[in-house]
């Protein structure tokens, strides 16, 4: 990752760049009477305009005239590709957020806790029109790229996929497109979309679509890309629920088989044996990096494979009773770790070109959310046998420890996610949101919600995005700066007065300073030149 | 403990006191001029709840904001929060 910034000096005068890395910087230029790069990479400047020196904060500087003259360099791509690339771990472009594995890669500091009603809402988009019916809408989870949210609905009753995009500071509707589908009218067609490279990677219920994120124009359309297949257990499976997983030239999704797809035409390069059972429509491939290489990890009741993306090769394959759960979840890779459900177990596996080795185990009711992995520890909200009720639990990933659990009341299948060392998950068929420290599994908050019963909700940029039942999207800030800490509350004025109000209006009372809320305030009349406010505390 | 936070980023306050009542009585803890955009000061002793930012001397300009903010007893400090004074609107 790399910032490059300039010290604007005076009028026109461009000084020392500043750069803060990561990693060797990719150019140097001292602006010493040239634009040439003196990191030895090459990355050397030339001047639009006039090319003047001045003297800078240290040695020269380039001298610029503020409108048209500038340095172009050939190194503004890879400048803006690292932007981008950190941007992206900043938001939440596919399902399981940035790196897949339900956790947040940064997050700004989040309230320690909520006033009664929950996190500031910031914006709530407009219902979409579906046709009602049972299941209607699907389950898809909204994800964030680019500053804008994308969701996937399945009008079933209306026969039509929809995938929308919202502009994500206001919620407004930058496109929508709906395309004819059809569907089983069961609980199927709930796949996450996935953003890759200004594409919209999105599995319906049997239609595969690669959208333009920008302008949501057709790249292209696999229709169906999967047809009932003779595993299939049931009607209702005859939906695909498997989220896009992209990366090594093929995107990738599990339609019985998983299938991996060639990014730019949408073609079928390969596919490898069914997971089985409720996976083989519902599971999500991850991807496990190794020595350079990525690999397919994904599985079901029936086998769990690890494939070569570039070939569709099978290096692993490990074969199961076709007993043991639901198998809705995805499984998470963290480094050589790999957690998933087998045989009706939450394992925790060490992966290799061999298999997994497995070094721990809980026995653990499904109940279709998939874990997070994050630093050394293991989330999942489950049912272990020696907690008598659901639950939130925490293990350590490296020795298998139960850490903490926390009972849930009326959990439900959609997945937690953890940012800033604390875990959000939907309760009550949607309609509670809660928040646990992850550290130690307290709960830190509880608030009404209106969520779409197992949609999951998505995190980016400090804001909570979650599906509502209408269909419509609704943005929280989570952030510490805008939502009030009960921790700090006793500190807050119980009682407030001033002076002198503006105009004596209610919005800019003594109240206004001590209310937490950051987009209010005291005020005062013009021409005021004393006052006091006064408060007290609790 | 109680303590204060005040961001003061247009610099207009030119005098103040910030003060305690004790028994009815306003009584001053602290006086001062200015309050830069990071004063902050904690009394670990206090015991008083009732606190008065009295801003004494004042240049007028629209655009003078304070920040005002009480600290929690963790000092580890919850958001800022703004206060327009005096005659500032957004």
């Amino acid at each position: 990752m790399l910032r490059l910034a300039w010290i604007l000096t005076g009028a026109g005068l461009i000084g020392w760049p500043t750069t803060v890395m990561a990693g060797d910087p990719v150019a140097v230029w001292h602006a010493d009477g040239s634009a040439e790069d003196s990191s030895g990479k090459g990355n050397h400047g030339a001047a639009i305009g006039t090319s003047r020196f001045a003297q800078g904060l240290s040695g020269q500087a380039f001298e610029l005239n503020g409108l048209d003259e500038a340095i172009k360099t050939a190194i503004d791509t890879q400048v803006d590709k690292a932007n981008a690339q950190s941007d992206s771990n900043s938001e939440w472009p596919q399902w399981r957020g940035p790196e897949r594995n339900g956790a947040a890669s940064f997050s700004p500091t989040l309230a320690n806790a909520w006033p009664p009603n929950g996190p500031k809402k910031i914006w709530s988009s407009k219902p979409v029109s579906i046709t009602p019916g049972p299941y209607a809408g699907g389950h898809s989870s909204p994800v964030i790229a680019g500053g804008k949210v994308y969701q996937y609905v399945a009008d079933r009753e209306g026969r039509h996929d929809i995938v929308m995009c919202l502009d994500a500071a206001h919620g407004t509707t930058k496109w929508t497109r709906r395309f004819e589908a059809p569907y089983k009218l069961m609980h199927g067609a709930s796949a996450t979309p996935c953003i890759v490279d200004n594409r919209v990677y999105i599995m319906g219920g049997r239609n595969a679509y690669c959208l333009d994120a920008n302008t949501g124009t057709t790249v292209w359309l696999r229709v169906p890309l999967m047809t009932l297949a003779p595993n299939f257990p049931g009607d209702y499976l005859q939906e695909v629920s498997s989220s896009f997983v992209v990366g090594e030239g093929v995107a990738a999704v599990v339609v019985d088989k998983c299938a991996g797809l060639d990014l730019a035409t949408g073609k079928t390069l390969w596919t490898t044996p069914s997971p089985g059972g409720y996976a083989l429509a519902m599971t999500s491939p991850a991807f496990w990096s190794h020595e350079g290489q990525k690999y397919l990890i994904y599985g079901g009741t029936l086998r769990m494979c690890c494939v070569n993306p570039s070939n569709g090769n099978v290096v692993w394959e490990v074969t199961g009773d076709g007993q043991g759960g639901d198998h809705a979840h995805t499984p998470v890779v963290l480094d050589d770790y790999l957690i998933c459900f087998w045989q009706g177990k939450l394992g925790i596996y060490r992966v290799s070109l061999d298999g997994p080795q497995c070094l721990y185990e809980a026995p653990m009711a499904d109940k279709h959310s998939s874990p997070i992995a994050f630093k050394n520890r293991v989330y999942f909200v489950g049912c272990p046998d020696r907690i008598s009720s659901t639950a939130v639990v925490c293990y350590n990933l490296e020795t298998g420890e139960l850490i903490w659990s926390h009972s849930v009341k009326n959990p439900e299948y959609s997945s937690p996610f953890l940012a800033d060392n604390k875990i959000f998950l939907l309760t009550d068929q949607g309609k509670r949101l809660a928040m646990l420290d992850a550290l130690n599994g307290k709960l830190l908050g509880e608030c009404p919600i209106d969520a779409k019963p197992w949609a999951s909700p998505a995190f980016a940029m400090g804001c909570l995005f979650v599906r509502k039942h209408d269909d419509g999207i609704s943005c929280y800030d989570l952030t510490a700066k805008n939502n009030v800490s009960p921790r700090n509350k006793p500190a807050f004025a119980i009682k407030a007065s001033a002076s002198n109000v503006y105009q004596g209006m209610e919005e800019y009372a003594a109240e206004q300073a001590f209310d937490g809320d950051a987009g209010t305030r005291w005020a005062t009349d013009d021409g005021t030149h004393q006052a006091w406010i006064a408060a007290e505390f609790s | 403990m109680v303590g204060l936070k005040v961001n003061e980023a247009s610099g207009r306050i030119q005098k103040f006191k910030l003060e305690y009542k004790d028994e009815g009585v306003w009584k001053t803890a602290l006086s001062g001029t200015t309050l830069g955009e990071k004063y902050e000061k904690s009394f670990l002793r206090a015991t008083s709840k009732v606190w008065r930012l009295n801003i004494l001397e004042a240049t007028e300009g629209p655009t003078m904001l304070i920040r005002l903010t009480h600290l929690p007893p963790t000092g580890s400090g919850f958001p800022l929060k703004p206060v327009m004074f005096p005659s500032a609107r957004v």
